[in-house]
């Protein structure tokens, strides 16, 4: 397929763009900054500025491409990671107006001019735990994508009015809109100074609810979201099998979690950020668990 | 009360003004244009401009914020500016109040959330009557982003703890709109997109005054309607005949407005004061 990423350069992005240039299909990477990946072109532009989003909607992906004399052609599918990453880098009012017109801005042109499936990166922090004042416990366990969202920071709310912009145009255009509630997102080289200090202290990822994603097997759920028509919106957590931690989940839940209730009964180690429904809607199975991942002493 | 009234000129704030000044509350109006209306300070300003907003709320204290200012309809400018104005100025705004200490916000949203109104073709809503717990996923741009305010009132409600509360007004009318409404009656169809509500601009004052001074109140989303809609007709019928197969989860009173407005009345107390029927006659 021919798509257009915005936010390719950034940490997820970098590797689900490599992931995707490797199951052959053609990438170009929208962002401020260029990605330098051989098989993926680099276009600088800013998702804020709609007139920018509009003219890269259609577009060559490539010098290549001009070779067709067809003229700039429509992507097939738009995934879109550009933003403002976490809450704390930029004022808030800032992070909440480049995510939401960002946001805004690429559905509107895509639908608009035709593209019949978006991928948008959302959040975990929409939860309402990862970025919240104090300590806040979620109102129950596991976190799956039919919880009632409602995050008290401005990076959390910006993503939850990102996944209802979603909603609408999906109903507008009756396309296939489909959100990401991405986990803590983690790079092949993070392995081994992240995870080992969590035999120690797992309350470091708490916030988190002690959940991951290995950054390539995001990148295979992007390409599952790719490949998979006709579901209208959709939500998909996107999260690994397990929690980051060694500790069992009888342990987690009673030091960290003791008041908050169980939906269903959970595995031992089970991610307690449920990635069930990618599982079971887009038949995701994990090829990172960080217990291979991590070097051995 | 010491009021910040953002958008009081447009035609729901200078009505809803009126009253509040009548109730003896104190009203600075932050607009892009001046009001004029004596007894009300004018402040000129943009609510995108997060200084602007500060500064207004500078020349306080306030006791509580009333966030009006809006492009209130799609099709006046680009979506992408509408959503812009309407999402980022009620970021900043609740913001900005939050910080400033104002421990009571009352922000307009719209029935139009509910998404039959700007709908591309002929939308059915969930359920009928329309309440506060009836789904809202509207297809237009106008009506998402009353979905995002009401979402970040919620988050800055929750940061604040500030009392927040969210009016899901319907069309606002005053004594000069009654004179048209017989031309509906024969031919009710164009008002189906606003659920045959309304709300008289005096009412909508009466029900912000009591949303002002009630205490406590957390976060709420309250519709502003009229008790009754805006037809002599049977509401029974026009749900029949106008929003066929919708089910219909409580009985209707005769004219009753298909809005249901029975949280406002429970919450706040309010009643009408006025009606169209006050003004128009009725045919038999």
């Amino acid at each position: 397929m021919r798509i257009l990423f915005t936010g390719g350069s950034g940490k997820a992005g970098r590797h689900v763009v490599a992931y995707l240039v490797a199951q052959g299909h053609r990438v170009l990477n929208f962002d401020r900054v260029p990605l330098g990946l051989a098989g993926a072109h680099d276009l600088t532009g800013d998702i804020t500025d709609a007139g920018q989003v509009y003219s890269a909607m259609r577009s060559h992906a490539g010098y290549d491409e001009l070779e067709t004399g067809t003229g700039a052609q429509l992507f097939d599918a738009v995934v879109h990671f550009a933003a403002v990453p976490r809450h704390g880098m930029m004022p808030d009012t800032e992070t909440f107006r480049v995510n939401v017109m960002g946001t805004y801005n690429v559905l509107e042109a895509a639908l608009k001019m035709g593209i019949r499936k978006v991928i948008i990166a959302s959040s975990e922090t929409t939860y309402g735990v990862c970025f919240s004042d104090g300590v806040v416990d979620p109102k129950v366990l596991p976190l799956d994508e039919d919880y009632d969202i409602d995050p008290m920071d401005s990076y959390g709310m910006s993503k939850k009015v990102n996944e209802v912009t979603a909603q609408s145009f999906q109903r507008r255009f009756g396309a296939d809109v489909y959100a990401l509630r991405i986990g803590n997102v983690v790079e092949p080289h993070e392995y081994a100074t992240l995870f080992p200090p969590l035999a120690d202290d797992p309350g470091l990822r708490r916030r988190i609810t002690f959940s991951y994603i290995d950054a390539r097997d995001l990148g295979q759920i992007v390409d599952l979201c790719l490949q998979k028509d006709g579901l209208g919106f959709q939500i998909f957590n996107a999260a690994n099998d397990t929690n980051a931690v060694p500790q069992p989940n009888a342990e987690l839940l009673a030091r960290f979690f003791p008041n908050v209730p169980l939906s269903r009964p959970v595995g031992d180690v089970e991610g307690l950020l449920s990635n069930r429904k990618i599982r079971a809607v887009l038949g995701f199975r994990q090829r990172h668990d960080w217990r291979d991942e991590v070097p051995k002493a | 009360m010491r009021i910040l009234f953002t958008g009081g000129s447009g035609k729901a704030g200078r009505m809803a003004i009126a009253v509040l000044l009548q109730k003896g509350h104190r009203v600075v109006n932050f607009d892009l244009r001046p009001l004029g209306m004596p007894g009300v300070t004018d402040l000129a300003g943009d609510v995108t401009d997060p200084a602007a907003v500060t500064a207004a709320l500078a020349a306080g204290p306030f006791e509580a914020l009333v966030h009006f200012a809006a492009i209130p309809r799609p099709l006046a400018v680009p979506d992408a500016e509408m959503f812009r104005v309407n999402v980022l100025g009620t970021e900043i705004v609740l913001h900005a109040a939050a910080r400033a200490g104002v421990g009571k916000m009352v922000i307009a949203s719209s029935e139009s959330i509910y998404g039959m109104c700007y709908a591309d073709g002929t939308m059915q809503p969930e359920r009928l009557p329309l309440d506060e717990t009836t789904a809202v996923t509207p297809m237009d741009s106008y009506g998402l982003s009353k979905v995002a305010n009401e979402a970040v009132a919620r988050m800055v409600q929750r940061q604040s703890g500030a009392d927040v509360l969210c009016l899901r007004m319907t069309l606002v009318l005053g004594p000069e709109d009654y004179a048209r409404f017989p031309q509906d009656f024969a031919n009710p169809a164009p008002r189906r997109r606003g659920s045959f509500a309304y709300v008289d601009g005096r009412d909508l004052g009466a029900a912000l005054h009591l949303a002002l001074t009630a205490q406590g109140l957390g976060f709420q989303i309250l519709n502003v309607a009229q008790a009754e809609s805006c037809l002599p007709l049977a509401s029974a019928d026009l749900v029949r005949r106008f929003f066929p197969g919708v089910p219909v989860t409580r009985p209707l009173g005769p004219t009753e407005s298909l809005v249901c407005t029975a949280r406002l009345r429970r919450l706040l107390g309010h009643v009408d004061g006025h009606s169209w029927r006050d003004h128009v006659a009725v045919p038999r």
